[in-house]
């Protein structure tokens, strides 16, 4: 497999390759590197942080002890910080990176925000698990989770009074895509999903005196039908494979959705709704490799972070700076902005945050200004500027993976696209800099934005 | 169907969304008219439930309809004997008292759409409902008369789809001293001297340098032109406070900006309304009448237009989780001095004529309003903006 074609699969489908690893692969078949890539994520280990307040509580037969619930709900509020910390980590380090990469991904799309750590847990882990799992078990899985139930209302559906909000973004934003499914639809897939419950360590149960056990005329089915039937009329649908894999593709190759590549995918797709199979297909298919999908996709702030941990590795000593900086881009794990995910592409850069995202490698690694041979550089190299954040740097690990690297071959190993002609003018007249400042350079050029 | 093959289908496009907007340039005599007037375009976003803000306390529908969540009549502050405000909405009262505030009912479109997203989509881009665009229409309105991306700043963390054009985006402001010390490191301007030819590429690398240059363009000006001005009156804690300071230095610094945008989020109240509405209105209510003072305080509330909306309403009946659903048609605020009907400018909304999902009716399009503030306020051709003729709603 060719390097550029490694360093592609590895940024997409994972968080990037060092280039000791990436050379590693040359001599093996693009199948034998995707399987590879599978492998490694066979076994999922669930990400959990130490949470004894909630697991004493849940051990003693918690039942009826609202009132310490709400009281260690509330002093433990600050772990999600440490959460965030903990996932970025796992992002960064973890061997089960397809699956990371994943589980990122339906995580805007099985969007759900909670401010209970505890549940919010057990709803990433949900994600985890089945993220390369069946979408079909996925959906009802995500459905019973109590994080969803809360954040899309379920837990308050009604049989004398049905909460639209779920059966609205089930079939909106999880399944279908608008125009898919009627308002009737919703109404009467409202009426499926009534007397969903969860007991308060977060087991689903359904609330027999709450659920409306009649009869409900769904997409052409007239009979009594549950949530799981739901999902199954839903995803007996074509618009639904081609839906997810829509987004699928957005998110992996390319934000300008070529439809015929999508078809192809839900093809693959629709047979049995079968996630590692599909992600299989578009890892292995020519198109994923073509010019116009590497180096053209716009980071996320995770990626662009990701990205600048897979040169220098970095790591903040106080979280709280990490999650700042998350805000700051506009993208903290554990905090979507709604029910539709961050919407990406374009929609990452304003004037404000590029600026932002080109300026933060040289602030959490340098002194806080971009090595240059400009005046204004002179003048004001030696003085600090990025002493605001504390943050220890592994530049030991930088030196052991790029420091002996060919120019071009540092080129390539930290920015996707191939550089403009202006940009490699550019670093190549700064010759007297040294590797480090170099890759400070490629990791403050527009360039170094995309994937 | 992709958007654009579904706008190059459709009948409803006017030819005009098909001509590139430097084309158009080119074409007209472009210039921002005499008279700076500016607009601030403020979104209720997720949903305002606009019978619980302007509240009918004397129709027995509503209170039949909403047996838990309905505010009760001694909560209500009367606008006349049918319709009152809510009770955290006395910062408005006075507005409206003292004629500087026009409520607009019934205001929405045909064949409304209960998505959030695509509802806001369509008003962003004043499309209607079956017809897909790519660009906002303050965007469109950079596209033909800005000069600088700073004409159309929004106060916030990311570009919302309204100030989006064809050619031109409108810039994103939060913290302008921060913005002007990250731009100014002597790199970035190495970085744009060695590429020149890139700037107008489709691709997103030709996006990353146009945005690169906008930035360095707003961020000095901003900066040095709004860095004097400093609001001594009291916003309070919250980010929509916050916004609304920015906003009152920069408009007090008499930027060049044309139209200011930013929204306030968390009104999608399906499940215990009231706690979460009441605070928002409070947020929302104290944000504003602060920022009318502020304004009046620094003489520039007169060339001032502000423009409240929310995506749609709620849905008349209430749900069984103390909550409302989503509905359509909703009300919106418009706060200035050169108001032609200040006050009630329309009629209470018609409970007993709902359509079939249970929602109001609308009764004026959003785009008639948009139309009237075009023609007036900013003083543009509507047709041009819009797409098609649309007639003008007299508020201004």
């Amino acid at each position: 497999m060719e390097l550029r074609n490694i360093y592609h699969l590895y940024r997409r489908a994972a968080f990037g390759i060092s280039p000791s690893e990436a050379k590693k692969l040359v001599s093996l078949s693009t199948e034998e590197v995707v399987d590879r890539l599978f492998r490694d994520s066979e076994e999922i280990t669930p990400l959990t942080i130490d949470l004894p307040d909630f697991d004493e509580l849940f051990e003693d037969g918690m039942q009826g002890r609202l009132r310490q619930l709400e009281k260690i709900i509330r002093e433990n509020a600050p772990k999600h910080i440490d959460y965030n910390a903990a996932w970025f980590k796992k992002l960064c380090s973890s061997s089960e990176a397809l699956n990371e990469r994943m589980t990122l991904f339906w995580a805007n799309h099985f969007v759900c925000r909670d401010q209970v750590i505890y549940y919010a847990i057990q709803y990433y882990n949900i994600l985890r698990k089945n993220a390369l799992g069946n979408f079909k078990d996925f959906t009802k899985e995500v459905a019973k989770a109590p994080s969803m139930m809360k954040y899309l209302n379920t837990n308050s559906n009604f049989k004398n009074r049905p909460n639209e909000n779920f059966a609205r973004e089930l079939m909106e934003l999880f399944t279908l895509g608008t125009g898919n499914y009627s308002e009737e639809d919703i109404k009467e897939a409202a009426r499926a999903f009534t007397g969903y419950s969860s007991r308060m360590d977060g087991s689903f149960f359904l609330n027999m005196r709450q659920h409306d056990f009649g009869e409900k005329q769904f997409m052409g089915w007239n009979a009594y039908l549950d949530g799981d039937d739901i999902i199954n009329i839903i995803c007996e649908k074509k618009e639904c494979a081609q839906f997810v894999c829509r987004k699928l593709y957005s998110y992996f190759v390319n934000t300008t959705v070529n439809g015929s590549h999508v078809n192809e995918m839900a093809d693959v797709f629709y047979k049995a709704y079968d996630i590692k199979e599909v992600m299989r297909y578009v890892f292995t298919a020519d198109w994923f490799y073509a010019e116009e999908n590497v180096g053209t996709k716009i980071k996320s702030p995770v990626d662009l972070l990701t990205s600048i941990y897979r040169v220098v590795p970095f790591n903040f000593e106080q979280p709280r700076q990490q999650l700042f900086v998350q805000r700051l881009m506009g993208q903290a794990l554990l905090e979507p902005p709604n029910v539709a995910g961050w919407p990406g592409g374009r929609h990452w850069i304003n004037t404000n945050t590029l600026m932002v995202r080109m300026k933060l490698p040289s602030i959490f690694l340098g002194n806080g200004l971009i090595p240059s041979n400009s005046l204004g550089y002179a003048f004001m190299e030696g003085r600090s500027f990025g002493d605001r954040f504390n943050i220890s740097k592994d530049w030991k690990a930088f030196d052991e993976e790029y420091g002996n690297l060919r120019e071009e071959m540092l080129h390539s190993a930290i920015c996707a696209p191939e550089l403009e002609k202006g940009t490699l003018d550019l670093i190549l007249k700064g010759s007297r800099f040294s590797k480090q400042e170099k890759s400070l350079q490629l990791m403050s050029v527009p360039e170094f934005q995309l994937t | 169907m992709k958007r654009r093959d579904f706008i190059k289908n459709s009948a409803l496009a006017s030819s005009f969304f098909l001509v590139p907007a430097f084309v158009k340039a080119m074409d007209m005599q472009l210039q921002l008219p005499q008279g700076f007037k500016r607009l601030v375009i403020i979104q209720l976003a997720g949903g305002n439930d606009g019978l619980n803000t302007i509240v009918p306390f004397r129709n027995d529908v509503y209170y039949r309809e909403r047996p838990t969540i309905a505010i009760d009549r001694k909560d209500v502050l009367p606008m006349n004997d049918e319709l009152g405000f809510h009770k955290n909405l006395a910062p408005l009262k006075k507005l409206f008292d003292a004629g500087e505030l026009s409520v607009i009912n019934n205001v929405g479109y045909p064949n409304p759409n209960r998505s959030h997203f695509r509802s806001t989509d369509i008003w962003h881009t004043a499309s209607a409902s079956d017809e897909f665009l790519n660009h906002g229409w303050v965007g469109r309105y950079l596209d033909t008369y800005g000069s600088e991306p700073y004409n159309a700043i929004e106060i916030g963390n990311s570009l919302s789809l309204i100030m989006q054009g064809e050619s031109k985006n409108g810039v994103v402001a939060r913290d302008a001293s921060m913005l002007h010390k990250i731009t100014s490191d002597p790199y970035f301007e190495q970085v744009l001297k060695y590429n020149t030819d890139q700037h107008l590429s489709e691709h997103n690398m030709g996006y990353l340098y146009q945005t690169m240059i906008d930035a360095k363009q707003s961020a000095s000006y901003i900066y040095e032109k709004s860095k004097v001005t400093r609001s001594n009156f009291d916003y309070g804690k919250t980010a929509f406070g916050k916004q609304m300071k920015t906003l009152a230095e920069f408009i007090n610094s008499r930027l060049d900006t044309k139209v200011y945008y930013a929204s306030l989020a968390g009104f999608d109240t399906h499940a215990n309304q009231a706690g979460k509405q009441d605070a928002l209105l409070k947020d929302y209510a104290e944000g504003v009448s602060t920022l009318v003072a502020d304004l009046k305080a620094n003489n520039t509330f007169n060339d001032t237009l502000i423009l409240t909306f929310s995506e749609f309403g709620r849905r008349v009946a209430q749900n069984a989780a103390n909550g409302t659903d989503h509905g359509a048609a909703n009300n919106v605020f418009v706060i200035g001095k050169q108001l032609k009907r200040p006050g009630l400018f329309n009629a209470a909304p018609d409970l007993t004529k709902l359509d079939k999902n249970g929602d109001l009716v609308h009764e004026i399009d959003f785009r008639s309003i948009y139309a009237n503030i075009m023609e007036k306020w900013l003083e543009v051709l509507s047709e041009d903006l819009l797409g098609q003729a649309i007639r003008p709603v007299s508020i201004i």
